[in-house]
């Protein structure tokens, strides 16, 4: 079967932003790092599981991005992927646009089903599924944390909130986005990585698609609750948290 | 018919969920002047839109939907697409959760329209209104303005206030009945699997591990902690169930328990808004994390900017 997985390279969120405001943007650190999106690693992961239950199966990763999200691909190949598809656009791109660039670019190939991680850490808007099997008009679901293939079927459990499940069957071809957890992410092979970093990679290079609103600018979040930061060394910290507990009458000591 | 904001309610344990409390709140944000109507799709025949008329005085609409048992992302597309076709509206406001988003953004590109989801808040200036929404892992919040007719908008559970006004005159109840048949996904049942652990319900105090406590031997500490108090719990965020460090019955936050103690210590937690949806009834919330920029901090009462193992280290010696 043909499998596609959609993965994002993304800022580290480790590093030490800054918010420039004049363009509401974050600069670029000095020595930027980038990384796979974790809940993408989920989706290849996955993809590498049913190849393995259905050897012939052919996995191919698409990524939208500048020139250096190809270090995704190359990861994807490395942990076992087959073929990487590179969109390439140098801005930043929601959701809407990425499913757009990737509907519209593929939509020529054939895949039986298409695997995405649960939303993308830097957007973090969970869209790209949807607004992805609707431009495919193929059927979608959320959340998945058990899928099982049968013939042209795939049966599948997806989580919803506050503990409860529930069950589906879907045709194929569909798009399905997977929960976190629903496996244990390997780590590329290094000869796999070696081999991938000479890797051809089918390339695109469409124009930067119109979106349907208008990203003004970043903030800093609001303060919701007046947080008080305690001062001093740790052990003073700990002696001032001791204190405040102590007052809220629930150590047992 | 002109209709400025289109709520989604939806039932959750054979309630309304209190999320469409908050919608409507949103809604009055939105356009204090009019009054929004609610929609309300729905496969069983429990009816909540009586309900929802008397407790909020505003017109509900029935959304029958036969021809599925159980529900199913097909057929409520279809219907609320019947529905929204039939509409004028500004927006149509929704949850943001697992099954809204099967259907919703992609009925939103349908009808030519934006769809923004994870709302946390809105701002206004001047004559626009622009929606807040988390980006990089919740350390920033952009400002998202639709540029489309309408806008449907995922609001996430939680960020706006849940207090149903009361309302002297009833709504009216319509009825609608959409009949379709599913062609790709059929339902096979749903279930409760995820009971939170006992103690973890009955807590005053809960000791709350992430991500930051960075490896599995540093539970223990957590442990050690939750001992301290009288009604003492563990828990932690979801990265620690998907490693497989706690069981998933531990697990804080929109896919697992919410709690609402006393005291709620975040040990190395970043601060999703999955996460955050699940603590931040507690009535103290006491913040541990070594990255000054975690959005934790900005929902607690006490912040502590350590490492959280090194921190609870120190604190467990202070308390012996």
């Amino acid at each position: 079967m043909q499998i596609l997985v959609c993965i994002k390279q993304i800022p580290d969120m480790e590093m030490e932003f800054n918010l420039d405001r004049d363009s509401g943007w974050l600069d670029t650190p000095s020595n930027p790092e980038y990384k796979m999106n974790a809940f993408d690693e989920y989706a290849v992961e996955e993809a590498l599981r049913i190849k393995q239950e259905f050897p012939d199966t052919e996995i191919c990763v698409v990524t939208v991005g500048p020139q250096r999200s190809r270090e995704v691909l190359q990861r994807a190949l490395g942990m076992g992927a087959d073929q990487g598809i590179h969109i390439q656009q140098e801005n930043h791109t929601s959701s809407s646009q990425a499913a757009e660039l990737i509907g519209g670019n593929l939509q020529d190939k054939y895949f039986d089903l298409i695997l995405t991680g649960a939303m993308s850490e830097d957007n973090m808007q969970g869209l790209l599924p949807p607004l992805l099997a609707e431009r495919l008009q193929l059927p979608v679901l959320n959340g998945v944390v058990q899928l099982e293939i049968q013939a042209d079927t795939v049966r599948i459990k997806r989580e919803l909130e506050g503990g409860y499940s529930e069950k589906f069957q879907v045709s194929l071809p569909a798009v399905l986005s997977l929960q976190s957890g629903i496996n244990t992410p390997r780590y590329p092979a290094l000869s796999k990585l070696l081999k991938a970093k000479q890797a051809e990679f089918e390339t695109f290079n469409p124009e930067e698609p119109k979106t349907g609103e208008k990203l003004h600018c970043l903030q800093k979040p609001r303060q919701i609750r007046k947080g008080l930061w305690l001062e001093g060394d740790i052990s003073s910290k700990a002696e001032q948290l001791f204190k405040i507990l102590k007052q809220k009458n629930v150590l047992s000591l | 018919m002109t209709q400025k904001t289109i709520i989604l309610a939806e039932e959750i344990n054979q309630e309304i969920n209190p999320v469409t409390f908050e919608l409507i709140d949103l809604a009055g944000k939105l356009a204090p002047s009019e009054d929004p109507e609610i929609v309300y799709p729905t496969h069983t025949d429990t009816d909540r839109a009586k309900q929802l008329a008397e407790k909020t005085g505003l017109r509900v609409t029935r959304l029958k939907i036969q021809g599925s048992r159980g529900y199913n992302p097909e057929t409520y597309k279809q219907a609320m697409q019947t529905y929204l076709e039939q509409k004028r509206f500004t927006y149509l406001l929704a949850a943001n959760n697992t099954r809204n988003r099967d259907y919703i953004p992609a009925l939103a590109h349908r009808l030519g329209n934006s769809c923004i989801s994870q709302i946390s808040g809105i701002k206004q200036s001047e004559n626009k209104i622009c929606f807040l929404s988390p980006m990089f892992a919740g350390k920033y919040e952009a400002l998202l303005e639709p540029e489309t007719g309408s806008a449907f908008l995922l609001a996430q559970p939680g960020s706006f206030q849940a207090n149903p006004p009361l309302f002297e005159t009833v709504g009216e109840v319509v009825e609608q009945t959409y009949a379709g048949k599913p062609k790709f996904i059929h339902s096979q049942g749903m279930e409760h699997d995820q009971e939170e652990s006992e103690d973890l319900k009955k807590a005053q105090v809960v000791v709350s591990a992430g991500r930051g406590i960075n490896e599995q031997d540093n539970l223990e500490l957590i442990k050690r902690t939750a001992t301290l108090f009288n009604k003492g719990s563990m828990a932690c965020s979801r990265p620690i169930c998907d490693m497989g460090w706690l069981d998933y019955k531990y697990q804080v936050g929109e896919t697992g328990a919410t709690v609402t103690p006393e005291v709620y210590m975040a040990c190395g937690i970043s601060g999703s808004m999955q996460h955050i949806s699940g603590m931040s009834r507690s009535q103290l919330i006491v913040a541990v994390n070594k990255d000054p920029g975690a959005s934790i901090f900005n929902h607690a009462d006490i912040c502590i900017q350590e490492d959280a193992a090194s921190f609870l280290e120190t604190f467990l010696e202070v308390c012996s």
